[in-house]
């Protein structure tokens, strides 16, 4: 129904509601803010469904945390439903907002420049089941975390052996797993973690084999980081293992994989985020070459661009 | 809010696909290359997370009221906190 019957929106009430009143007084918002008049809060964190011409039909939501499927769909056939019986007056109005009424501003997208060749992955982040877990935890394995880790061409280097030979062993830098532990992309969440945190990294990669272009190597690793600042008391004890596949013709990975496990513990839990007495959690991480979803880009690395070089910062301007 | 948004998605688009079924009940406790494909499985999206990419999202009311307009279509609005791939 979203994508035959309806025209989806996500965006942000409190960047809406933030609006300085110039920009307030424009079309857009004044639209968002008539449609929201008969909602419960006005423009508020929500689901809602409203017409072209600004009437507000309902606002849509059954269960929390746990969401009702079946009575959630059927508000919105419902909504659907009472969209059609309306008159065509009624649906769309004379309202037809152009770019003259915009009030939210276009945020620039920032996308990894095509000309450079730079490995670019896709994140995905799960915990394992645990004692005493509920939907509202942000650690409930319900939820998986999506983000991007670049690196440019000079630092995915180091993640070839110097020498393509067959059994060729290397350590990886410590240094170049840096921005992957510290960014958060082996736990669910973000934790403001600091270099000193990492109280050990190493990463080994060997050659598995070699024929024409293909180059199979093969990544295993470990890591700890503990913190007990202001800011992150938690700790991760994690194991690594990877493979890829390196062109050295073209300087290429065609396949890349980092997969992790590891024990998250958070020793202050916050009421806004997690439920319960449990503190550590076991947490699952994938890295892939990113498949490049159409929705997604334009979207950076959640933490970008901290850890990010000043030149590849520049790249991408 | 990640949780409704996934279901609103799931109801709306492929009402059939269970939320919770392709994951293991108990994924391997360690890392090993005999696990690894098990345990890669357990931190990738299931299907029916991937059904947020097939939903064409609109970044403003201004954009989605003017398709809306054209296609007499009506507008399903998600207001948010943050970031979707943060602690919303």
């Amino acid at each position: 129904m979203l994508t035959s019957e309806c025209v989806s929106l996500a965006s942000s009430d409190v960047k809406y509601n933030n609006l300085p009143d110039s920009l307030k007084a424009k079309g857009e918002y004044q639209f968002l803010k008539k449609a929201l008049s008969d909602a419960q809060h006005g423009i508020h964190q929500g689901v809602y469904i409203i017409t072209p011409s600004g009437k507000f039909i309902k606002q849509v939501g059954w269960g929390w945390p746990t969401p009702d499927v079946d009575k959630i769909n059927a508000q919105i056939e419902q909504s659907i439903k009472t969209y059609k019986g309306m008159s065509k007056s009624e649906r769309l109005g004379n309202i037809r907002l152009t770019e003259s009424d915009r009030s939210m501003p276009v945020e620039a997208t920032i996308t990894a420049p095509k000309s450079k060749s730079w490995l670019q992955l896709r994140n995905t982040t799960r915990s394992y089941a645990f004692p005493e877990m509920e939907l509202f935890d942000i650690r409930h394995p319900a939820y998986v975390t999506v983000d991007k880790l670049w690196f440019s061409e000079q630092e995915k280097q180091q993640f070839v052996p110097s020498k393509i030979t067959k059994g060729k062993r290397e350590k990886i830098p410590a240094k170049a797993l840096s921005r992957m532990l510290l960014n958060s992309h082996l736990i669910t969440g973000r934790s403001a973690w600091w270099d000193e945190h990492i109280q050990h990294a190493e990463m080994d990669m060997e050659v598995i084999s070699s024929k024409n272009d293909r180059v199979l190597i093969h990544y295993s690793g470990k890591c700890k980081l503990k913190a007990n600042s202001k800011w992150c008391k938690e700790s991760y004890t994690g194991a690594l293992l990877g493979r890829a596949i390196w062109n050295p013709s073209s300087k290429k990975f065609t396949a890349f994989e980092w997969v992790s496990l590891g024990e998250h513990t958070i020793d202050k839990l916050l009421p806004n985020m997690h439920r319960g007495s449990n503190k550590s959690v076991r947490v699952a991480s994938k890295l892939e070459l990113d498949p490049q979803h159409k929705c997604e880009q334009g979207m950076p690395p959640a933490s970008w661009p901290e850890r990010y070089s000043r030149e590849m910062q520049a790249a991408v301007k | 809010m990640k949780y409704l948004f996934y279901n609103l998605i799931l109801a709306s688009t492929l009402q059939a696909a269970p939320l919770a079924a392709p994951l293991m009940d108990s994924p391997p406790a360690q890392l090993n290359w005999k696990t690894y494909n098990d345990v890669a499985n357990h931190a990738s999206q299931l299907p029916s997370e991937e059904l947020y990419f097939k939903v064409d999202w609109k970044n403003s009311v201004l954009d989605a009221q003017s398709e809306a307009y054209q296609k007499d279509k009506p507008i399903v609005m998600i207001l948010f906190f943050g970031d979707h791939r943060s602690n919303c």
